[in-house]
C-alpha cells in the first residue's frame, strides 16, 4: 500500500473515465467527409405528434390488450381444465399446470394464435359477463395444433 | 417543462395494479421521442415509424412486469424497438422490394416525403448506412446519432463490446468511402 492519497472513489471511477474518453474520441475523430455531414435531424414529424402519441396509444393498442385480459384469463382457465382432463392430471401426481403461465403464454402469443375471435369477443361492452357458451365458442376456435402448442409449453 | 421521472419510479408504478396505467403512460412520455427517432432512422418514413413505435409500446406494455433489473430499462426498450423495426423492415421487403432496388426506392421516397428535409449529403449518408451489414448499421446509428456508449449498445444488440468497436470502425470506413464516391460537393 502506498502512503499517497487519492480522492475518494478515484479508482472506482477511473475505468469509466478512461473508457468514456476513448468512446468520445472515436466520435470526435470522424474521417474528413463524414465529419462534414450536417448533424441536424433531417426527419420531421407532424405538429403535436409527441403531445398526442400517449393518448393515441391509450385509445388503441394498449387498451386492446388490457381489455383482453379477463378473456385471456377465462380461456386459459378452460385450457387448463381441458389439458388436465386430457392428460389425466386429476388422478396423477405430476405437477399441476400453472394457470398463470398459460395466461402469460396467451398474452405473449396473442398475435400468433389467431386471436381475432378473442379480440372480437373482447370488444363486447365493458363488464359484460362471458358465459359458458362463449367459452365453448372460444375454445372451438382454437385448433388442435394451438392447444397442442400450449400443452407442449408446460 | 415536466419533471423527468426516474426509471426506478416508473418500474415501481407498473408493479402495482392501481398505478400500472400511470406508470405505462409515464414511461411512454419519457421514452417516446428517443425511441421514435431510433425507429425512424431505421424505417425512414413517418407513417411507418408511427406503426412501429405503437407496436413497440404494446410489446412493452405486455412485457414490462417481467422486466428484470438485469439490464437498464432504456436498453431494454431500445432492444424491443430495434427488433420491432427489423421485423417491420423484413416484412416490408418481402411485400414490396427485391434486393438491389432498396437504395433507389428509398431515395425517391425520402425526396418526396414532406417530413424529410435533409440535404444531398445527408441523403447520401442514409444510403451509405443502408448498404452496411445489419450489425454495422445498428452500431453506427446508436453510436453516431444517439451518442450511446458501447456498453449500452452491447446490451441492446447482445454483442460484445470488442465486436461492436470493430463493427463501428468498419462502418465508418465504408461510409466515408461511399460518401467520397457519391457526393459531388462537401460543404
Amino acid at each position: 500500500m502506498s502512503d499517497k492519497k487519492v480522492p475518494n472513489g478515484y479508482f472506482e471511477n477511473l475505468p469509466d473515465r478512461i473508457l468514456n474518453s476513448i468512446y468520445q474520441s472515436d466520435l470526435e475523430q470522424l474521417p474528413e467527409t463524414l465529419a462534414q455531414v450536417n448533424r441536424h435531424n433531417p426527419y420531421k414529424v407532424p405538429v403535436g405528434y409527441f403531445d398526442n402519441l400517449p393518448n393515441r396509444l391509450d385509445q388503441s393498442g394498449t387498451t386492446k390488450t388490457r381489455r383482453l385480459w379477463p378473456l385471456i384469463a377465462s380461456v386459459a382457465a378452460c385450457v387448463v381444465l381441458m389439458i388436465m382432463v386430457s392428460t389425466d392430471q386429476f388422478t396423477q401426481d405430476s405437477d399441476p399446470l400453472s394457470e398463470t403461465e398459460i395466461i402469460d403464454y396467451f398474452a405473449e402469443n396473442l398475435d400468433d394464435i389467431d386471436g381475432e375471435i378473442l379480440y372480437e369477443l373482447a370488444m363486447q361492452e365493458d363488464g359484460e359477463e362471458i358465459d359458458d357458451l362463449m367459452f365453448e365458442e372460444i375454445l372451438s376456435e382454437l385448433s388442435d395444433y394451438e392447444l397442442e402448442q400450449i400443452n407442449q409449453n408446460f | 417543462m415536466s419533471e423527468v421521472v426516474s426509471d426506478k419510479t416508473i418500474l415501481e408504478l407498473v408493479q402495482a395494479e392501481s398505478t400500472f396505467d400511470q406508470g405505462i403512460r409515464t414511461l411512454i412520455v419519457k421514452y417516446q421521442e428517443p425511441l421514435y427517432w431510433h425507429i425512424r432512422r431505421m424505417v425512414h418514413i413517418h407513417e411507418d415509424a408511427d406503426d412501429v413505435i405503437q407496436n413497440t409500446f404494446i410489446k412493452v406494455y405486455r412485457g414490462i412486469r417481467k422486466f428484470k433489473n438485469e439490464s437498464k430499462l432504456y436498453t431494454w426498450l431500445y432492444r424491443i424497438a430495434t427488433n420491432e423495426s427489423i421485423t417491420f423492415i423484413n416484412k416490408r421487403k418481402k411485400e414490396n422490394l427485391i434486393s438491389g432496388e432498396i437504395e433507389e426506392v428509398l431515395e425517391k421516397t425520402l425526396k418526396a416525403d414532406n417530413y424529410f428535409d435533409g440535404d444531398a449529403i445527408q441523403l447520401a449518408l442514409i444510403n451509405a448506412i443502408e448498404e452496411l451489414p445489419q450489425r454495422q448499421k445498428q452500431v453506427f446509428r446508436l453510436r453516431y446519432y444517439d451518442d450511446m456508449n458501447y456498453k449500452d449498445i452491447s446490451e441492446i444488440l447482445d454483442v460484445s463490446v470488442g465486436a461492436l468497436k470493430a463493427s463501428y470502425h468498419h462502418a465508418v470506413q465504408k461510409i466515408e468511402s461511399y460518401l467520397k464516391d457519391n457526393v459531388n460537393y462537401v460543404r
